[in-house]
């Protein structure tokens, strides 16, 4: 075996492309706030068996994975019907709290089918159809029975096993015996498919009259638990306002549901915005350095502790490939990567595999100072492509007051991560270490 | 080409693997099959060009069931859409992102510069899911003014 078969395990490991699953939490650092631990246990104690939550947090922070862990903790007490919002929406933003209620009804039948064969009564099937039908935009010629089954595809299986299980490679060796596709074609195309409804609106009250029958015929296997992910996409902050905070939909149905938010609600304004409907949970990432602002404090110990927790995502990486990080990085490039993370945990990877393969390539033995600067700077380029005058500016704000202006800039500024949000209990904002915001 | 930095990455990224990985490089749009033309032939032992015009085809062909392997796929065609629809494109490359695995190598995508922007909008987690984004200059393709010209020619011969 050659020091490069290893740097290649590691790149692989370390792809933004592959998501954890239930079988892969062994790579999961769980954080001492555990978002997912801290609804378990609230559920599992009978408090907020109505519950609506939102977590919100940075793209790449994690959200998905802790509705994987938060699935792992209930899955024995609850049926967990999982909605993969990224995959059944074109449009994001044109997503309406009507369609995200349909995706929610037509999950959990599919979820009872596939997982407990349990046939939810097709009455209510039916009647998800119709109530759909009847706020869907007349300009769109949709066949909604077929919807119904494409969406259902999408439901999330959150305890499915990954790719490096015996189950996934056996799946696809049928798929392939049969000549399948891996993934479902024809896909459907969520977003605009209704017409402006507002909260009172009878067709909406309908329709969440049904998804209520059918998560109450779903509890008669298990309380329902319903984790609705990919809102955090949400790239308009009017669509954030609407689903959020205007309406109240999102909130009906009665089952605990925890959906995924936009980074966006981080901001003072929207969050306490959100806070008439919704528990706010925030994913934060880690502490890896001070505030850039001496008008925010943090204690030693909590930039000890975050970089600890970085340390120890890189570690578990590395063992998944068969690779000790004490030998495999010096100390100086793992502190390196550490810092420029921003302590975002998909940052954090994505330069891990950046220098794995910069190491692969040279033949090195382990990753020095050197290859770890190579790789932050590769990264750091790319934010170069889409900074503006104005985007700096507003970095600048950011870096000297520790919060943005808000607007449209700053939340795209935080959408693509070029503004890290942290919290300890305080709230602050840092630009991302990778970029260069002063040059010399 | 060969020693600009950019171009070096991509091949250093090839080297090291050659399964399914995206490249997205952003560049003039009137460059795109210039560029991606040189590109192939620099990078030939890594593959067969296989050509995927977005404007022409959509995505379909990046999703088509069967792959063949041994391939370095090129994309482009988002330069010879109108906006909207290159919008709409994108938005359904991020919501099939995930078909697109059933590719057995390397894609490489041209991207107009000015409208990595919208790509970001429309398809965060495909450009998330990059190895790559770089921005090509002009001079690093080396195409004369001549064959510009001549590009352009093709495209208003062929709206």
């Amino acid at each position: 075996m050659t020091p490069s078969d290893g740097w290649r395990r590691l790149y692989k490991v370390c792809d933004p492309k592959e998501r954890l699953h239930i079988d892969e939490l062994n790579l999961f650092v769980e954080r001492s706030d555990s978002v997912a631990r801290r609804i378990a246990s609230s559920l599992d104690a009978g408090f907020d068996e109505q519950g609506k939550w939102v977590i919100c947090g940075s793209v790449g922070a994690g959200k998905s994975t802790e509705l994987t862990k938060l699935a792992e903790l209930l899955a024995g007490s609850h049926v967990v019907v999982g909605v993969d919002l990224w995959r059944a929406a074109a449009r994001i933003d044109e997503v309406s709290a009507a369609e995200i209620l349909f995706c929610i009804g037509a999950a959990a039948i599919r979820t009872a089918a596939s997982r407990f064969g349990h046939q939810v009564d097709p009455t209510l099937k039916k009647h998800l159809e119709q109530t759909f039908e009847g706020l869907l935009d007349r300009r769109h010629n949709i066949a909604v029975a077929d919807l119904v089954e494409g969406v259902a595809l999408l439901a999330f299986d959150l305890l499915a096993p990954g790719a490096t299980t015996a189950a996934k490679t056996g799946l696809q060796a049928v798929r392939a015996a049969t000549g399948s596709p891996l993934v479902p074609v024809g896909r459907p195309a969520l977003g605009g498919l209704t017409r402006p409804v507002k909260d009172g609106d009878p067709a909406l009250d309908a329709l969440v009259w049904v998804v209520d029958q059918i998560l109450v015929d779903v509890a008669q296997i298990r309380a329902p638990l319903v984790l609705v992910d990919g809102l955090d996409k949400l790239t308009k902050i009017e669509s954030i306002r609407d689903l959020f905070a205007t309406s109240r939909t999102l909130t009906k149905p009665q089952a605990p549901l925890v959906y995924t938010g936009p980074v966006t609600l981080m901001l003072a304004a929207e969050w306490s915005a959100v806070a008439n409907h919704f528990d706010r949970a925030r994913l934060t990432n880690l502490i890896v350095a001070g505030p850039t602002t001496t008008t925010r404090h943090v204690a030693p110990e909590q930039v000890s502790g975050g970089r600890a927790a970085a340390r120890e995502i890189i570690s578990r990486r590395c063992a998944s490939a068969q690779l000790d990080v004490s030998t495999s990085f010096s100390v100086g490039a793992l502190d390196l990567l550490i810092t420029k993370s921003g302590g975002l945990t998909r940052q954090l990877l994505q330069l891990v595999r950046e220098a794995a393969k910069l190491a692969g390539m040279d033949g090195l033995a382990s990753i020095d100072t050197q290859t770890a600067e190579r790789a932050a700077d590769e990264w750091g380029k790319e934010f170069e492509i889409t900074m503006t005058g104005i985007r700096r500016a507003e970095l600048e704000y950011i870096e000297a007051h520790g919060e943005p202006k808000g607007g449209q800039v700053s939340h795209e500024l935080l959408l693509w991560n070029y503004a890290i949000p942290y919290a300890n209990g305080d709230m602050w904002f840092a630009p991302n270490p990778l970029i260069q915001l002063h040059k010399s | 080409m060969k020693d600009s930095r950019w171009f070096r990455r991509l091949q250093g990224a090839l080297e090291f693997d050659t399964g399914f990985e995206i490249f997205l490089l952003l560049g003039r749009g009137a460059l795109a099959r210039p560029a991606l033309t040189r590109i192939a032939e620099i990078l030939r032992r890594f593959g067969e060009p296989r050509w995927h015009r977005l404007d022409l085809d959509g995505i379909d062909g990046l999703l088509a069931d069967t792959q063949p392997e041994g391939v370095l796929h090129l994309v482009h065609g988002f330069e010879r859409m109108p906006r909207d629809a290159a919008a709409d494109l994108a938005a359904r490359l991020n919501l099939n992102r995930d078909r697109l695995e059933l590719l057995r190598g390397p894609v490489i995508f041209w991207i107009p510069e000015d409208f990595y922007e919208e790509l970001l909008r429309q398809a965060p987690d495909f450009v998330d899911w990059r190895s790559q984004a770089s921005v090509v200059p002009d001079a690093d393709i080396g195409v004369s003014a001549e064959m510009l010209a001549k590009e352009f020619l093709r495209h208003q011969a062929q709206d």
